[in-house]
């Protein structure tokens, strides 16, 4: 037996040259991808919630905390897999379905980098898969008149500044949380604040841990030191309802960020065009763009 | 008899024993919970999408029943440590080390394993430098004959079934580790609409998989998909197997933390006085059938209490 695929399109080296079926075919589900993510993180923060509320104790709200911060975290892989298999020109496939967390380590640094620049939203590298185009490329588009062109280019920015903001909790999460939320997958080498402050204490490395004086968790990963020995590393995680409540955000910011990327990738691709501005905001431009904008979508 | 164990045999109270029974309490306490409480939002999150007319959505709904699955065998190969050489605790150091390679090399390696290191990693045998002992040898309790020989035929017992629910995990893990990837690093499922089973001619067949999703790290275009069972049966069978895994975790927490009783601790950590240990708080699991009658009975003679059985008649 064999597996077939069915995705028509009217130009296979067009379909390849932006990265091959298998990509285009799984970008196009990118939308459902996000609503279960977003689902899944939903059903975990109102879990989280529920014990908050009704005091379920220490053991259990950090518990549940940690599974929102996996949750969250999951749709942030999504995100970063997704921008580093589109950050080169070739290889996009192989480099989605092996990416590793160095790698997702430097796609949210870059992204941390292009939060800090001053210049348009557009011109960032993290934005660039989003397929909005260069000022310059919509200007030389044919048929389009100058005013259309400069309402689309308002309109690209608008979404690319839109970007830009939505990836910065999603920036922030990774910088904080990624250790912790390897170890939720990874074996959950996790000691409870309780059990880590005791009576008694969990040994010496409680002594590296002040108490936050709300409920949290210390990730424990243990490593080989280049000299010889072992060496553990302790990543506290604050479980209060503002940490959670931030990774919630991140990680649904993250499911919107992920759809948008994939629907824009696949709808680029789907129509042959390296250019596609979503028409959505068009009522935040002025009233001449949206004219201008609009005569061009009615053709 | 002494019941008084070497306190020179053992680890660094402080240093070593104090993190494994902080490690092993949370398990207990907050990772089991934790992941009971996600497994049964999966199964609930993957009941209410077989009720939606969207058959990719679901498709990720029972991905995610397999991952929060998976992740507690991958919990138990963490957990599931050799002791430290003369004492029954955790290695928590050990559980603490990350590899790619290591759920994967557990579940692989478990055919090799003598019954000794499957005691072992229940708490039941303790690595010496020459082999492995029983409890009662560790703690030097003088016990009649036969009582001896009863206790090994439970420790067998147990090494029975627990090898047969490992070796039951280790194909879990072997037919659906890739299943587990794709969930964790790009919910990597197919999308229905896409694509389609063929003969090896290229010819359509009328099968709908229970799930397929792409391989991780493999070569282009290389697709795991089942055939055998409804989504459905995918979900019951994996959701059994993830509580068989609890439950594994549970009874090595729990074998493993008696040793907790032998110290007393002041608050800050230092130990204050270490108690003979003449009772043993044996915990086996096993089958009755597994056990002749003459040894259950020199077991309850020296206070070990056989439950109602399941219904497998495990213990």
């Amino acid at each position: 037996m064999q597996f077939g695929f069915r995705v028509s399109h009217h130009d296979h080296d067009y379909v390849e040259s932006r990265g091959g079926w298998e990509l285009y075919t799984h970008l196009r589900a990118g939308g459902k991808r996000s609503t279960f993510r977003r689902h899944s993180l939903t059903r975990a923060t109102g879990l989280y919630r529920l014990a908050w509320a009704r005091d379920g104790g220490d053991f259990e709200r950090c518990g549940l905390a940690l599974l929102v911060l996996q949750r969250a975290a999951l749709a942030v892989e999504d995100l970063g897999g997704v921008l580093h298999a589109l950050a080169e020109e070739t290889d996009h496939w192989k480099r989605l379905t092996s990416t590793r967390i160095p790698e997702l380590d430097s796609v949210f640094s870059e992204a941390r980098q292009d939060l800090g620049l001053s210049g348009p939203a557009r011109d960032c590298p993290t934005i660039a898969p989003f397929c909005l185009g260069t000022a310059e490329q919509i200007e030389g588009e044919p048929g389009w008149s100058p005013a259309q062109s400069g309402a689309a280019n308002a309109l690209a920015d608008l979404w690319a500044e839109r970007w830009r903001k939505q990836i910065c909790p999603v920036v922030d999460f990774w910088e904080k949380h990624r250790s912790a939320a390897k170890s939720t997958m990874h074996g959950y080498p996790i000691i409870a604040g309780r059990h880590m402050l005791g009576p008694p204490p969990a040994g010496p490395m409680a002594e590296h841990i002040p108490d936050p004086g709300v409920p949290f968790a210390v990730v424990l990963s243990t490593s080989q030191k280049a000299a010889g020995g072992l060496r553990t590393e302790l990543t506290r995680v604050r479980c209060d309802p503002p940490t959670v409540e931030a990774m919630n955000r991140a990680g649904r910011a993250a499911a919107d960020l992920y759809r948008d990327l994939c629907l824009q990738q696949a709808r680029s691709i789907g129509a042959g065009c390296a250019v596609m501005i979503p028409t959505s905001m068009l009522e935040r431009l002025s009233p001449s763009q949206q004219t201008a904008m609009r005569e061009k979508i009615d053709k | 008899m002494t019941g008084k164990p070497d306190i020179n045999a053992f680890p660094d109270p402080y240093r070593v024993l104090l993190p494994s029974f902080a490690y092993l309490r949370s398990i207990r306490d907050q990772t089991l919970p934790a992941r009971a409480t996600a497994l049964e939002d999966a199964i609930s999150h993957f009941t209410d999408a077989e009720d939606r007319d969207d058959a990719d959505y679901r498709d990720l709904a029972l991905l995610g029943l397999i991952g929060e699955a998976l992740q507690i065998l991958e919990d138990l190969a963490a957990i599931a440590t050799e002791p430290p050489k003369g004492f029954p605790a955790p290695n928590y150091v050990a559980a603490t080390m990350y590899s790619p390679s290591k759920t994967t090399s557990f579940y692989q390696g478990l055919k090799k394993r003598s019954d000794d290191r499957i005691l072992a990693l229940v708490g039941l045998r303790v690595p010496t430098d020459s082999g492995y002992i029983s409890l009662h040898e560790l703690f030097q309790i003088a016990l009649a004959e036969d009582t001896i020989e009863a206790l090994r035929e439970a420790e067998h017992a147990t090494a029975t079934l627990l090898r047969q629910h490992l070796f039951a995990l280790a194909s879990i893990w072997d037919d659906f580790g890739g299943y587990f990837n794709a969930f964790k690093h790009g919910g990597l499922s197919l999308n229905r609409d896409d694509y389609f089973v063929a003969d090896d001619k290229g010819a359509e067949l009328d099968i709908s998989p229970s799930l397929t999703v792409w391989a991780r790290r493999k070569d282009q275009g290389m697709v795991l998909g089942g055939m055998n069972l409804s989504p459905r049966d995918v979900a019951d069978h994996v959701t059994k197997h993830a509580w068989i895994a609890r439950a594994l975790i549970e009874y090595i927490v729990t074998t493993r933390l008696f040793t907790e009783g032998l110290f007393e601790f002041d608050d800050a950590g230092t130990v204050t006085s270490i108690k003979s240990q003449h009772h043993i708080p044996w915990v086996f699991w096993l089958k009755r059938a597994d056990v002749s009658p003459a040894a259950i009975e020199r077991l309850e003679a020296i206070g070990i209490v056989f439950p109602d059985g399941a219904p497998d008649g495990s213990l």
